[in-house]
């Protein structure tokens, strides 16, 4: 049985560990949890960040499959196609978009993109990506740059921030004796500290459940990723020719016989049998040959998968055998809900605001968890360095956790106003947000008083995002009111959002102090007074 | 493998083994409770009866939530040297059942 004084050591250890954890790491949670609050709306910012994507839908789309089939005979030029697919037009994305790899003769695979109307499926030119695809990158991989290992590392590492996020959550649920008082405890006339202290548990408990399934997922869309291999290479002893055989992963061979494919127009028409899902897309295996196969997909947005799957015959339109990975069976039914719960996609827009809600609460979690930190430093009892290096700790603090939403914010704008070359429009939006975002830090890292500087970058993140509608109306010359009643609302309503977020963080900026409020004590009552339990102290 | 790879992972496993003598709470909970989830879950897949890719998958799946209960293990266990050793037995005792069983595909 332990006694009390191992139990308070092994409290006291849990605690440091959810301390430290937090303080090492806190900085690039909030980072990765901010940045998602963006990443959860890429599909539905796309036709707001480009304006050639504001098409009419069709009701009846022009047909498509022979200008598809002519357009990859083009960008083949007799070469090798490892690989094709056709996104369907939807609500979203109201055109079809084409995607191909070739092998070119040095072997080097190359990518080509393209996309027809679905009036008169004639091509059209859209941008090139731009911040709205950067920020979802950001989330998912930090940008990982190609020469320290690219998206796959980029990826691993946001899967171990998920992994410290769910070990700070054990750590601070285990810390904290009392929850059930915890719930509803919030004193905010005493102390600085205890103002921050009880809003992280607040705040911590109240979105428990959401923060631990999203850190769960995080890691595993993460890590598993990056360690499956590995597992996997352990468990078989190197020999993944034969595991691959044996899970039907392998490549499809050609059967070097050249016959017409089964029109894409019919894919489309053809609705799922048990689900009645329209088609969202088909991936094509070994196109313009006997042996072609189609994966159709439909996406599916109102159940715990992202779509269901269907392979079928190329030329005939035969169903084929699913793949072991396609199977309905327990397993991957439940791997498959893991990206939907991460991002939302099963339950409408109202599901996502939810999420964006618990998703800047985690981030305040992690921000005030950092600054309790300095706090208890800076003017309690603890910590060896000097008071000058907290403080630049603290302003490091600020210029990170303030710097992102002005970088978001920022960039958005830049990417409407950038008039460059659009193949340099990606790489263009990244050295926007890393400038705005170090130049805030900069900033912040001068500024001596940090409540002054908190309150005037969140105005300025305010500022921006009220401003963006008012960028894309001048620009485009279509007004969210007039966007809104159009049948590519989606534009109108993402200008909507970003008015009413703007609005609210100027208004919440309005409210923040200026100064750190002076600790107020309660007078120690006569009665309260304890002598010392240390003899001759 | 030559004179060099021997070398450098000889001087990588010194430094390794000097910062868990130092610090074994803090060492266990940064790599080795990685390397102990990590075999630990292949073993079991190695182990368990069924389908190969439902083990695989299911087993995976609960990687993440192995990983973290064994670095929250490093820090709640009373004795650092229990807790940490426990991870090395497990590691080993994971090894010696994938070896012993053979490549699975």
């Amino acid at each position: 049985m332990a006694t009390d004084v191992e139990t308070q050591d092994r409290r006291k250890r849990v605690y440091d560990l959810h301390s430290w954890s937090g303080i090492c790491l806190g900085l690039i949670v909030f980072v990765v949890v901010f940045s998602g609050c963006i990443a959860l709306f890429r599909a539905e910012l796309q036709t707001w960040a480009d304006p050639a994507r504001r098409l009419d839908l069709a009701a009846n789309p022009a047909p498509i499959h022979d200008v598809f089939d002519d357009w990859i005979v083009g960008v083949s030029e007799g070469k090798e196609v490892t690989f094709s697919s056709l996104s369907f037009p939807s609500a979203s994305d109201p055109y079809y978009a084409g995607f191909v790899n070739v092998r070119d003769e040095e072997g080097k695979i190359v990518s080509h993109q393209q996309r027809w109307d679905t009036q008169t499926a004639a091509e059209f030119e859209a941008r090139q990506a731009g911040a709205v695809r950067w920020l979802y990158d950001f989330h998912r991989e930090l940008g990982w740059p190609k020469v320290l290992g690219g998206r796959q590392i980029g990826r691993g590492l946001v899967g171990i921030v998920g992994v410290i996020l769910m070990l700070s959550i054990l750590t601070g649920i285990i810390t904290h004796r009392k929850m059930m008082k915890e719930f509803f405890t919030m004193r905010y006339t005493r102390s600085v500290r205890l103002k921050w202290q009880d809003t992280h548990k607040v705040l911590g408990l109240w979105s428990l459940p959401f923060s631990v399934m999203i850190s769960f997922t995080g890691a595993f869309l993460g890590v598993v990723a990056l360690l499956l291999p590995v597992m996997t290479l352990i468990v078989v002893q190197g020999d993944t020719e034969q595991l691959v055989k044996k899970l039907g992963l392998g490549p499809q061979d050609k059967a070097g016989v050249a016959v017409e494919m089964l029109s894409l127009d019919e894919v489309r028409t053809k609705r799922h049998s048990n689900t009645d899902l329209p088609a969202s897309s088909v991936s094509i295996t070994n196109w313009g040959d006997q042996s072609a196969v189609y994966e159709v997909l439909y996406k599916s947005d109102d159940k715990l998968i992202y779509y269901q799957q269907k392979r079928i015959s190329g030329v005939t339109g035969e169903p084929l055998p699913a793949t072991p990975l396609q199977e309905q069976n327990a397993a991957n039914r439940t791997v498959g809900a893991v990206a939907p719960l991460h991002y939302a996609t099963f339950g409408g827009i109202a599901l996502k605001f939810l999420y964006v809600v618990l998703a800047i609460i985690l981030s305040v979690i992690t921000a005030f968890g950092n600054l309790m930190w300095l706090e208890r430093r800076l003017y309690g009892n603890e910590g060896n360095r000097s008071e000058a290096f907290y403080r630049r700790l603290g302003r490091f603090t600020v210029g990170t956790v303030m710097g992102l939403p002005v970088a978001t914010a920022g960039v958005l704008a830049y990417d409407l106003m950038y008039t460059g070359a659009e193949a340099a429009r990606y790489n263009s939006v990244i050295a926007a947000f890393f400038i705005i975002w170090f130049a805030i830090l900069a900033l912040a890292m001068v500024i001596r008083n940090q409540y002054w500087a908190t309150r005037g970058f969140m105005a300025l993140t305010g500022a921006i995002f009220a401003l963006l509608p008012v960028i894309n109306g001048i620009l485009y010359g279509e007004f969210f009111w007039q966007a809104i009643s159009t049948k590519h609302s989606n534009a109108g309503w993402a200008d909507v959002s970003f008015l009413i977020t703007g609005l609210l963080t100027l208004g919440v900026s309005a409210l923040m102090p200026t100064r750190r409020v002076e600790t107020q004590r309660k007078p120690r009552a006569a009665k309260d007074y304890r002598p010392s339990l240390v003899p001759g102290e | 493998m030559s004179i060099v790879g021997i070398t450098i992972a000889a001087v990588v496993l010194g430094i390794l083994g000097f910062a868990t003598w130092r610090r074994p709470r803090l060492m266990g909970t940064i790599l080795w409770s990685l390397v102990a989830a990590i075999l630990l879950v292949c073993a079991s897949i190695v182990l368990t009866p069924g389908e190969l890719l439902t083990r695989i998958i299911f087993i995976t799946f609960f990687s993440p939530i192995v990983w973290v209960g064994l670095m929250f293990w490093c820090y709640y266990d009373k004795r650092q040297w229990r807790a940490v050793g426990s991870l090395f037995v497990l590691s080993i005792a994971s090894i010696g059942v994938i070896i012993v069983s053979g490549p699975i595909a």
